[in-house]
């Protein structure tokens, strides 16, 4: 009984801290100090207990949802057809055969609770040395309990609703409850086997998903006329689901190894919430990550100084920079040859008025270049933050303002200099298309097409390396924390894809792009030029 | 040369970490600044360095006799307890590149190899990237950056916990014969190592700075009187 309720007063602690932390961050209330609530003593539980009262109102409702969406899903597979309503006795037996799946197979086996971490079991056996089977008994009981009160009472009341009896859902609840023993003693004698706690593996969970959508949606679908009730309320069902619960209890009862499996499972990172943040937030730089190979690279040797850093940078970030750029100016050169060759041979009126109206494709070379400029110039500032700005911009020096404006037309240039080469060679293959074409679009208006896509190559490093140094967005634990980053960034997105939903391009279409791309990065630019120095700062 | 401390406050929130610490540092040296845990001893490096700035109070500095002035750009090093480099450049790239943008503030001549030599970075390690350094390296490398920059200033935070016992004797010699031309501020819990290296101590005592007789510094009863100031605030905020 101790036991019980030294875990019944943590919990009461978590979840009542938990309710100050938030409360304390919400914008009118954090002006003052919560703070002197945490030492709040009987006050604290007193939050606990609303806590949990809005835990058990959460997790109702959640399975309320849940039983719904099994209901809507039965009516709108209108599996009985010409039949009308969700609450008919028809719909009983294709309840059944989700019911089963779903919560049968996948619900029982996704984590049962002895091999899922929780800080709780962190607290009370890493961190406060409870017999771990102790812990297990009392935690394991009250959470099966709860899952059993909380869910028989809903599954009586959607059997009754169907005409199957409220009996029928006092059944199923009842052997849902000894699956779910079943399962926890599946679970349990695999990582008494193997070592090994399935239960956390993103694998098993997606086959585990998977494959219960894929049973529910066979079983319907084959055999839509089946009573899985028939089988689910059997008195033999009953009975050897009832063998299976026990032998699944006496199996958890005898486990010897609770405390190698809290050590397994709950680790730090699993626990709490900060570093599986900082876990989950370091693992974005995955592809930025410098590999032992691109290190080999040196830096152009005449350089000194602040281009000497930028071309060691750059030069040890080609895989990232120029690679991707390398096989885009192959795909183009391999276009404009195969596509010259076709159109010297297959050269007639069609492909000349074809080409005569080049002009109009634009919009999509405003998405293409948007997809192939953004994608290296966000990877690129990524790594810039991540190899080297998180470790230079701790040192003052770095920060000075003239010092960021320097860094910053240092790194522009090359940026620029690799959107352009892609740019270019989109205006070298259209020429060469035009030209093998016999197509004959107006002198000027060609020019501003032109121009126009050498533009976006500007506008394009512009944005990636302002939005960079105007906002800064990343936090020295690696997380992205700026709304206006992520906003601007979408807004660029929409508008890019809105381009190639044109129907037809009116013919100022390429001015329009010249004068919003020309605008666009001398405010930007104006932006860096006063802001940056301020702006540019570690989180 | 003088840093003069004049009522600096800073507050995180409703936590006011600073306030209004006021000191004068009256000449070169190396001065050991005192806390308990979570005193602000970090907190007050921040407001130094511009790492924040400070809500209210400022900072001067008088060089070679003349009238005080505000902090300015380079008059500050900051040494972080955790040593930062950029991990992408070798130990010799990181330190040519720094002797550039520097232009050698001292005149020494000396070449990157010459520097590396004088911290203790063996001939090999200096052509390895700094990802592979240990800590110790690191902030050999970190420290290279105020020896060659030569800020008047020297922030410490908690420079030699986590060095071995030869290169922590490496960074104390090194510290010595730095003391000459800079204010060193080193921040420790180590009281030994504070008596063993400073020629002055800065207890920072409830948001306050406050200077520790250094006559006592080398006598029994300094650790006794550090202690009972520190342990005066750890009531002090057990009580508040």
């Amino acid at each position: 009984m101790g036991n019980a309720w030294t875990i019944f007063r943590i919990n009461g602690a978590i979840r009542g801290n938990k309710l100050i932390y938030w409360v304390g961050r919400l914008p009118l209330i954090r002006r003052f100090s919560t703070d002197h609530l945490y030492s709040a003593g009987e006050g604290k539980f007193a939050l606990f207990i609303i806590q949990n009262l809005w835990w058990v109102v959460r997790a109702i409702g959640g399975k309320v949802l849940y039983l719904a969406a099994l209901l809507f899903i039965v009516a709108s597979l209108a599996l009985n057809a010409g039949a009308q309503g969700v609450l008919r006795p028809d719909n009983f037996g294709p309840f059944c055969w989700l019911f089963l799946w779903f919560s049968f197979l996948v619900g029982t086996m996704l984590q049962p609770h002895a091999v899922a971490p929780s800080q709780l079991k962190y607290i009370c056996v890493r961190m406060m040395a409870m017999d771990a089977w102790r812990y297990q008994m009392i935690a394991g009981l009250g959470h099966h309990l709860a899952e059993l009160a909380g869910f028989t009472p809903l599954l009586m009341i959607v059997t009754a609703l169907l005409g199957a009896g409220a009996w029928a859902g006092l059944v199923i609840g009842l052997e849902l409850a000894l699956v779910r023993l079943a399962a926890e003693a599946v679970h349990l004698a695999l990582y008494s086997r193997t070592g090994i706690s399935i239960g956390n593996k993103v694998w098993y969970i997606i086959l585990l998903v998977v494959l219960g959508m894929a049973g529910a949606f066979v079983s319907l679908l084959v055999w839509p006329q089946a009573r899985p009730q028939d089988v689910l309320l059997h008195p033999a069902a009953v009975a050897a689901l009832a063998v299976l619960g026990v032998l699944g209890a006496v199996y958890m009862v005898r486990f010897p190894s609770y405390y190698r499996l809290a050590l397994d499972t709950c680790k730090a990172e699993n626990i709490s919430p900060e570093l599986a943040k900082q876990k989950a937030s370091g693992s974005q730089f995955n592809d930025v990550k410098l590999k032992d190979s691109d290190l080999t690279a040196e830096g152009d040797s005449h350089l000194t100084g602040w281009p000497y850093l930028q071309s060691l940078f750059f030069h040890r970030h080609r895989r990232m920079l120029y690679r991707p750029v390398k096989i885009v100016l192959a795909i183009l050169a391999g276009v404009t040859v195969v596509g010259a060759a076709g159109l010297l041979i297959f050269r007639g009126a069609e492909t000349e008025s074809l080409f005569t109206i080049v002009p109009l494709s634009l919009p999509y070379c405003v998405f293409f270049l948007y997809f192939m400029d953004n994608n290296v110039g966000t990877r690129i500032c990524k790594a810039m933050f991540y190899n080297c700005d998180l470790a230079m911009l701790k040192y003052p020096w770095y920060r000075q303002g003239d010092v960021v404006l320097k860094n910053f037309l240092l790194r522009f240039t090359r940026l620029c200099a690799v959107n352009l080469a892609v740019s270019g060679a989109v205006c070298v293959m259209f020429t060469i298309l035009t030209l093998c074409a016999g197509g004959r679009p107006p002198l000027g208006e060609y020019l501003v097409f032109l121009a126009a896509i050498l533009c976006l190559g500007v506008f394009f490093a512009v944005h990636c390396l302002g939005m960079y140094y105007l906002f800064q967005p990343y936090t020295s634990d690696l997380q992205v924390k700026n709304p206006f980053f992520s906003g601007i960034n979408l807004a660029v997105y929409i508008a890019c894809y809105a381009c190639i939903q044109i129907r037809s391009t009116p013919s100022w279409f390429a001015l329009l792009v010249l004068a919003v791309t020309v605008v666009y990065s001398a405010v930007i630019l104006a932006l860096v030029y006063r802001r940056a120095p301020q702006t540019f700062r570690v989180k | 040369m003088e840093l003069i401390i004049q009522d600096l406050v800073k507050s995180f929130g409703t936590k006011q970490v600073l306030k209004g610490a006021s000191y004068t540092f009256p000449r070169e040296g190396i001065y050991g600044l005192l806390g308990r845990n979570g005193a602000g001893k970090t907190t007050l490096f921040n407001c130094l360095s511009a790492e924040y700035p400070p809500d209210s109070g400022k900072v001067e500095l008088a060089l070679n006799g003349a009238p005080p002035r505000p902090l300015g750009q380079g008059d500050i090093g900051y040494v972080l307890s955790t040593p930062v480099v950029p991990e992408f450049l070798t130990g010799y790239e990181f330190v040519k590149f720094f002797l550039e943008i520097t232009g050698d503030p001292g005149n020494t001549g000396r070449t990157p190899d010459d520097w590396l030599a004088l911290v203790g970075i063996d001939p090999d390690d200096r052509h390895r990237l700094m990802r592979g350094y240990s800590h110790g390296m690191k902030n050999k490398v970190q420290m290279l950056c105020f020896l060659i920059g030569r800020p008047p200033v020297i922030l410490l935070d908690e420079p030699l916990t986590s060095f071995d016992v030869v290169a922590a004797l490496e960074m104390k010699n090194l510290l010595r014969e730095m003391k000459d031309e800079h204010i060193l501020i080193f921040s420790t819990h180590i009281l030994q190592l504070a008596t063993d290296l400073c020629d002055e101590i800065v207890v920072l005592n409830r948001g306050l700075l406050e200077g520790v007789d250094s006559a006592l510094i080398h006598t029994p009863e300094f650790e006794q009187r550090i202690v009972d100031i520190l342990k005066d605030e750890g009531e002090g905020e057990e009580h508040g």
